[in-house]
């Protein structure tokens, strides 16, 4: 047993091990490169970047299994950690490389916890109003919101994830023991739209409140458009009440709203939103075009951060984001487009909230660090070598 | 397989199976307080309202009053009729007021529909306009008198020796149907009684019949526009009222689509435009900024979209694209004008476009 161990261990800190893992994200990478030709961006992440294993449709005909970004960047981790820090003879001689090897080692660790822990949207913000949130660009999430009589609320939220495999037959069943009744989720749909039933649907019964969902193909790379989703909702009342069902759109107007007693229900289907540890208000927003042409040259916003009942005045500008309590706003857009001179403008922000966002400059210093002295010792150990062999052939020549 | 042996494989099955997506449950981990005053939505709005989509009321049905004539008594006829009378005594006969929707009140196969039941031979639409006229809801109406064989209507008893009187008012909504059947004998001797009834009737609610007298829309809507200078009409395409582009740039095509009824709200085809842009959708407080103009007279709300034109309901796409259109909701219909191509060859037509658009009247 420890025979196989010690045999284990060697392999996983060898260096044919680490050779072997950079051809294959070498060849990982051109094939997610490849497959932006079918699929968006955010898919070829998930599915080549994000994942443990995966399949490559060689001409979407050939399967090739494959090892993920997600496995392979583990297994290149544990490598370097074995074989590079480890295992590896310590010494002077080795300091630059094991201070290198500690660096890719913190970078890869940094990327786990941006992998587990990253979240990343967008905040939208008229002239004048406030927001202490950002909504997800491709995640999203069903929100039970139970209002009480009095306006006060509390949100139920249901990450995407928990109902995203209720696709072909399934079910998710939802439940919280505040709430009056349990949620059943069915029939997800990455991709729908909402449609009258006819009236052959409406007879067969297969129609909520008149309604269906037509499921339509993922977007693609070449369409660039956004998927948006829908789903079927029942409320199943705890006090034996009869079943009610709806359906549920990424774009519906309003949510679908029912009473217990005086509390308010309403269930949406949005964007998967986190709040902000502060507030934001948008003074003002700023933006020249370049003279002549509808082209936007530049463009920031004059914004009030509040925490703790302190503000503070920030200028946000395309290369000047606020980074606060690990969050960071990015200027990233504005609208409306065409918007007349004196049109009431909003600002688009860029919301990226990463434990680790520093961790990659932390590790590329480490790695500068360690590369940097082992190429300074090096130097001296060659500069002390060359002056060992200078001194042996003076002595040389005053011996002659 | 020994007990030993098959005993860890059930367990693995189950375990597999419970790893399925089948059927879950969850307990909600994730409560937030809500920051703020929540807004109540109105109980019982309708997915309709939800998905952006007018609720279709039925049209209210029209009521009447009458003065049933002496000897002639009311009787619940089929939900189809506005009113049924009979003669005291004639069980046979049966006169009945009927408002029939849209092109089902077309007078020719009514009449022909009468003349079948009485076994007679049809007549052309020429006969139909020599037909003589008597007032219905003081409107002059088809008046026909048919004598033969009551084949019994609509599973009634068959009358061998029957008459036929019959007051036939087309509107713009449909037709009115005075019809009274029986014995030739009696309906004869009650000609007079049917003739005092058809003068007595008179609407006391419109309903649906509210738009008599204008005419009945053309599908497409029939409107004129003006053409800018620069722009040529293109092949008639199905389902659009006119395609029209710059000369010269086959790829920039702007048309007019009506839509029936609501087509779906101005949201929806908004967002349905950006969508085929690649371009976020827009919510409700952005679609409001959109800019206002008036386009048969009606307010109608202009965008301009720049993205990736994804070619639309099949056509071909296009990378650098730009997008202007114009959606406005008219009386039962939607106006929408779609102008797409190059963002390149589009650079100089957003004020052919407005000006298109402006030229559009009735």
């Amino acid at each position: 047993m420890q025979a196989l161990l010690k045999k284990i261990i060697h392999v996983l800190g060898s260096q044919s091990l680490a050779f072997v893992l950079l051809i294959l994200l070498g060849v990982l990478t051109f094939v997610g490169t490849l497959e932006q030709q079918h699929m968006n961006l955010f898919d070829v992440q998930v599915k080549y970047f994000e994942s443990a294993v995966l399949v490559y449709w060689v001409g979407g005909a050939v399967p090739v299994p494959m090892l993920g970004g997600y496995l392979l960047l583990t297994i290149f981790a544990a490598n370097i950690l074995v074989g590079g820090i480890i295992r590896m003879r310590k010494g002077l001689s080795t300091a630059g490389i094991l201070v290198a090897h500690i660096g890719i080692v913190t970078l890869l660790v940094g990327s786990f916890v941006e992998a587990q822990f990253k979240t990343d949207g967008q905040m939208l913000l008229h002239e004048g109003e406030s927001g202490a949130s950002y909504q997800s660009l491709q995640e999203w999430e069903v929100v039970l919101r139970a209002v009480e009589a009095d306006g006060t609320a509390k949100d139920y939220v249901i990450p995407e994830e928990r109902f995203k495999g209720v696709e072909d037959g399934g079910s998710a069943r939802f439940s919280h023991k505040t709430l009056p009744f349990d949620l059943v989720l069915t029939g997800y749909a990455r991709n729908a739209e909402p449609r009258p039933a006819r009236p052959h649907e409406r007879r067969a019964g297969v129609d909520a409140d008149g309604f269906l969902l037509q499921v339509l193909d993922d977007v693609g790379a070449e369409s660039k458009s956004i998927n948006v989703p829908g789903l079927t909702a029942t409320v199943h009342p705890k006090n034996g009440g009869a079943a009610q069902r709806a359906i549920l759109h990424g774009t519906q107007a309003l949510p679908w709203a029912l009473s217990f007693d005086a509390q308010q229900i309403q269930i949406h289907l949005r964007r998967r939103s986190w709040d902000l540890p502060f507030t934001i208000h948008l003074k003002r927003f700023v933006h020249k075009r370049y003279p002549g042409m509808s082209m936007a040259k530049e463009y920031s916003s004059y914004v009030t951060k509040t925490q703790d009942g302190k503000a503070r005045d920030i200028h946000i500008t395309m290369n000047e984001p606020l980074r606060h309590d690990g969050v960071t706003l990015y200027q990233s857009g504005w609208g409306p487009e065409g918007g007349k001179p004196g049109a009431k403008l909003y600002s688009i922000f860029s919301v990226v909230a990463n434990p680790s966002d520093r961790v990659p400059l932390i590790a590329c210093i480490i790695i500068a660090a360690g590369l940097l002295l082992q190429f300074l010792l090096r130097l001296f150990r060659h500069l002390e070598a060359e002056g060992r062999r200078r001194a042996r052939l003076t002595e040389t020549k005053e011996i002659a | 397989m020994n007990r030993a042996g098959a005993l860890p494989l059930l367990v693995l099955t189950l375990l597999v199976a419970a790893c399925g997506d089948a059927d879950r449950s969850y307990e909600v981990e994730d409560v937030r307080t809500y920051r703020g005053k929540a807004e109540r939505v109105p109980i019982g709005t309708t997915s309709a309202e939800r998905f952006g989509y007018t609720r279709a009321e039925p049209p209210a049905k029209p009521t009447f009053t009458w003065t049933t004539p002496d000897g002639w008594k009311t009787w619940a006829g089929s939900d189809m009729r506005a009113a049924s009378w009979r003669v005291e005594g004639e069980p046979e006969t049966d006169c009945s007021f009927t408002l029939l929707p849209g092109r089902a009140g077309d007078a020719l196969s009514n009449i022909n529909r009468w003349r079948r039941q009485m076994g007679v031979a049809p007549v052309t639409a020429e006969e139909v306009a020599k037909l003589p006229r008597a007032k219905l809801l003081d409107r002059d109406a088809l008046y026909v008198n048919i004598v033969g064989r009551y084949d019994g209507g609509m599973g009634g008893a068959p009358i061998e020796e029957g008459r036929l009187l019959g007051l036939l008012l087309e509107l713009p909504s449909g037709g009115l149907f005075l019809k009274f059947v029986g014995p030739a004998g009696v309906v004869a001797a009650q000609q007079g009684a049917f003739e005092e009834l058809a003068t007595s009737i008179k609407m006391a609610s419109p309903g649906g019949t509210k738009d008599e007298g204008t005419p009945r829309r053309a599908w497409p809507p029939k409107m004129q526009w003006t053409l800018p200078s620069t722009w040529e009409q293109r092949a008639e395409r199905r389902g659009r009222v006119v395609t029209a582009g710059p000369k010269g740039a086959a790829n920039v095509e702007c048309y007019i689509y009506p839509l029936v009824g609501d087509g779906g709200g101005l949201d929806l085809n908004v967002n349905r435009w950006r969508r085929q842009m690649a371009q976020e959708p827009l919510n409700e407080a952005q679609i409001r900024e959109l800019e206002r103009v008036t386009v048969l007279g009606k307010p109608a709300v202009l965008v301009k979209v720049d993205g990736s034109f994804d070619g639309g309901m099949g056509g071909e796409g296009v990378e650098t694209a730009q997008l202007f259109g114009l959606v406005s909701a008219n009386d039962g219909w939607l106006l929408t004008v779609k102008m797409t191509g190059p963002a390149k060859a589009m650079a100089s037509e957003w004020d052919n476009f407005r000006a298109f658009c402006a030229s559009l009247r009735d």
